[in-house]
C-alpha cells in the first residue's frame, strides 16, 4: 500500500530566520491513526499547520497520495485535508448545526446554499457525534466536550481524506478523551486517516497505531508503533527529563510516567 | 429556522414599503394623497405643479437615497465587524467615516477654485477625494494589524477613534476657515442629511451601493467561516488576505460614496447589524439582506422624524445619533456582550 502522506526532507524556519524543522522525513499510510508527541514548543502545531497547508513549507516536499501538495489549488486541498486548531475564538454565536454544516464549504459552488446533498452529510455528521438534541443550540453555550464533537462533525462534514486535529482531548475530562478517541479510531476503520497532537499519552498508546517523537530541539526521536517508539531512552531524549515505562496494569498497554525531580 | 428566516425578511420588507409613501406625503410641506389625486387629475405640465415637483424631485430621490444610504451603511457594519473580527467595528467607530468626510469636506470647500479645474470624467471629485481618504485610512489600520497581530479588539477600537479625531481636527481647520456662504451647506452636509435634489445623486449612489451589496453578499460564506477561525477558514480554501482586501476595498468605495453623498451618518452601521443578528442568527447569508431591509427602514424612519420632529428640519444624522446612543448603551451593557470583550 501507498502512503497518502509522505514528508520529505522538509524543512521550516519562521520570519526570524530561526530555523524550526530540518530534513524531517515521514509517512503516513491511509486508515491509519497517528500521534505527534512532544514537548511544549516542539513544533507539533506548527507540524500540523504545514501539512494543513496553512504555513507554505520552505524547503522540501509534502506529497499527498505521491503528488506535491503545492500542486493542488487550496479548493482542491481542502477537500483532502481537513484541520482543527486547538482552539478557537468565534466571533458570533452560530447554532451547532451551521458550524457543521459550514464543513461543505469546499464543495460547495460560490454563491449556492446547502443541497440536499449537504443537508444529507451534515445530518449524517451531527448523528455521528451524538449532537442531533444540540442541532440549534449556539456554540457559546455548549460545554468544552459538546464543543469538540461538534468541531469533530464539523471537519467530518468536509469529508476529507486526512483530519488533522491539534490538541483534540485538551480540556475534556477522561471519558470525553475516550469518547473522543474512540470516534477518531471509528473514523479510522471507516478508511480516514487522521493525525492528532497531543499530550495525553498513556491514553493515546491505546488507540493510534504510528507514533511520532518529536524533541525540543524540533528534531523528529523516534517514529513507529508504541513499543519501539516511545521508550525510555527516546522519551528522556525529547523530553529532557527521565522517565518510567511500564505496562499498565489494567490495559497492558504501556505506563509512562515520569521522575520527581527533587526540587531541593 | 431557514422558513423562519424568510418570513422575518418578508416583513420587513413590507414595513420598508410601508413606510415609503410616508416619506413621500409628509415633510416641510405636507401633502396628502387626495391633493396629489387632483393636482394629477388637472394634468398640468409637471413643472408649473408645484406639489408634482416636490414630489418628484424632492421627496422621491430623497426616500430612494435615504433608502439606499441606510442599506449601504448597515452592510458596511456588518462587513467591517466580520472583517475585523469585532462586534463594535463599523466605518463609523474605525475612522473611515471622518476621513472620507475630509476628503468629501476639502473638494467641497475647494469647488469653484483650483480643484473643480481638474477634468475628472463624470466621478464627482468629492467621492473620488472620499476615496482616496477613506483607502488610506484603511491601510493604516490594517498595518496596524499587520504589524501586531494580537492587537485586542479594544485597542482597534481606540486607534480608529483616535484617527476619526485627527480626520475631525483637520475638518474643524477647514471649518474655520471656510467662507461663511459655503459654511451655511457644508453644516447641513457635516451633520449628515439625505436632502438631495433631482436624480443625479440617486444615479449615483445606486450604481455604486447596488453592485457593492451584491458582491459583499457573495462572500457571506467565507465570511461566516472567517468570523469563526481564521485557521480553519485558510484550511478549507479561503485565501484571508484577497478576502480583506476585496471586502475593504469594496466597502471603502461604498463609505466614500455615501458619505460624499449625505455626510457621516452614524449609528446605523453600529445598531443595525446587531439587531439583524438577533433575529435571523449569525450566519451572513442571512444577516445581510436583513440588516439591509432593516437599515433601509430604519433610517427612513428616522429621516421622517427629522422632517417633522421640530418646527423646522434637523439633520437627520442627529436623529440617529439621538435613537442610537440609547439602543447601543443597551446592547453594551446587555447580557450578551460580554464575551465578545473578552
Amino acid at each position: 500500500m501507498n502512503p497518502i502522506l509522505t514528508v520529505e526532507t522538509l524543512s521550516f524556519h519562521y520570519h526570524d530566520g530561526e530555523p524550526l524543522f530540518e530534513n524531517i522525513q515521514f509517512s503516513i499510510f491511509p486508515g491509519t491513526l497517528t500521534a505527534l508527541i512532544g514537548p511544549n514548543g516542539s513544533g507539533k502545531s506548527t507540524l500540523l499547520r504545514l501539512l494543513a497547508g496553512i504555513i507554505p513549507a520552505r524547503q522540501g516536499k509534502i506529497l499527498l497520495n505521491q503528488t506535491s501538495l503545492c500542486s493542488f489549488s487550496i479548493r482542491e486541498r481542502a477537500q483532502r485535508i481537513a484541520f482543527l486548531p486547538q482552539n478557537i475564538f468565534p466571533v458570533f454565536p452560530l447554532t451547532v448545526f451551521e458550524i457543521v454544516a459550514m464543513g461543505r464549504y469546499p464543495w460547495k459552488p460560490i454563491l449556492s446554499g446547502l443541497s440536499q446533498k449537504d443537508y444529507e452529510i451534515t445530518d449524517k455528521c451531527i448523528h455521528l457525534m451524538n449532537l442531533n438534541s444540540l442541532e440549534d443550540r449556539p456554540y457559546s453555550e455548549l460545554s468544552g466536550g459538546e464543543c469538540k464533537r461538534t468541531l469533530i462533525a464539523s471537519i467530518l462534514a468536509q469529508e476529507p481524506e486526512i483530519l488533522l486535529l491539534d490538541e483534540p482531548l485538551a480540556g475534556l475530562d477522561l471519558p470525553h478523551q475516550i469518547e473522543t478517541l474512540h470516534h477518531l479510531c471509528k473514523l479510522t476503520q471507516e478508511g480516514y486517516t487522521v493525525i492528532i497532537a497531543s499530550h495525553e499519552i498513556n491514553i493515546i498508546t491505546r488507540f493510534a497505531q504510528k507514533f511520532i517523537l518529536l524533541s525540543s530541539n524540533h528534531q523528529i526521536i523516534a517514529q513507529g508503533d508504541a513499543e519501539t517508539t516511545l521508550t525510555k531512552d527516546n522519551l528522556n531524549r525529547a523530553y529532557n527529563a527521565s522517565f518510567w515505562v511500564g505496562t499498565h496494569p489494567l490495559t497492558k498497554g504501556l505506563l509512562i510516567e515520569v521522575e520527581q525531580k527533587e526540587t531541593r | 429556522m431557514k422558513q423562519g428566516n424568510k418570513t422575518k425578511i418578508f416583513f420587513c420588507f413590507l414595513l420598508l414599503i410601508l413606510l415609503t409613501p410616508l416619506s413621500i406625503f409628509i415633510g416641510y410641506e405636507p401633502i396628502s394623497p387626495w391633493r396629489l389625486w387632483q393636482e394629477i387629475q388637472q394634468s398640468r405640465p409637471v413643472n408649473q405643479s408645484l406639489v408634482i415637483e416636490i414630489i418628484l424631485f424632492h421627496r422621491m430621490p430623497r426616500t430612494l437615497v435615504t433608502i439606499l444610504v441606510g442599506m449601504g451603511l448597515s452592510i458596511g457594519g456588518v462587513t467591517f465587524q466580520a472583517l475585523l473580527r469585532n462586534p463594535l467595528a463599523t466605518p463609523y467607530t474605525l475612522g473611515t467615516s471622518s476621513f472620507a468626510s475630509l476628503g468629501a469636506y476639502i473638494a467641497y470647500l475647494g469647488m469653484n477654485s483650483f480643484l473643480s479645474s481638474l477634468p475628472i470624467i463624470s466621478i464627482p471629485l468629492s467621492h473620488l477625494l472620499a476615496f482616496t481618504f477613506a483607502i488610506g485610512e484603511v491601510f493604516i489600520i490594517l498595518m496596524l494589524i499587520k504589524t501586531k497581530p494580537k492587537l485586542s479588539a479594544t485597542l482597534l477600537l481606540l486607534c480608529g477613534i483616535t484617527l476619526g479625531m485627527l480626520a475631525n481636527a483637520f475638518i474643524s481647520i477647514l471649518r474655520y476657515w471656510a467662507s461663511p456662504d459655503k459654511l451655511v451647506f457644508m453644516e447641513r452636509w457635516w451633520f449628515g442629511s439625505t436632502q438631495v435634489l433631482g436624480y443625479q445623486p440617486v444615479i449615483l449612489v445606486a450604481s455604486i451601493s447596488i453592485p457593492a451589496f451584491i458582491l459583499i453578499w457573495s462572500y457571506s460564506s467565507a465570511l461566516d467561516q472567517y468570523t469563526f477561525d481564521v485557521e480553519i477558514a485558510q484550511s478549507r480554501g479561503i485565501n484571508i488576505a484577497k478576502l480583506q482586501i476585496h471586502l475593504f476595498i469594496i466597502v471603502s468605495i461604498l463609505t466614500a460614496v455615501i458619505v460624499a453623498e449625505t455626510g457621516p451618518i452614524g449609528f446605523v452601521g453600529l445598531i443595525v447589524p446587531h439587531v439583524a443578528r438577533y433575529f435571523v442568527g449569525s450566519s451572513h447569508r442571512w444577516v445581510f439582506p436583513f440588516s439591509a431591509l432593516i437599515g433601509g427602514a430604519f433610517l427612513l424612519f428616522c429621516d421622517i422624524l427629522s422632517r417633522k420632529l421640530f418646527r423646522t428640519e434637523i439633520p437627520v444624522g442627529i436623529i440617529t445619533t439621538l435613537i442610537g446612543v440609547p439602543i447601543f448603551l443597551y446592547i453594551l451593557f446587555g447580557k450578551n456582550f460580554k464575551e465578545w470583550m473578552i
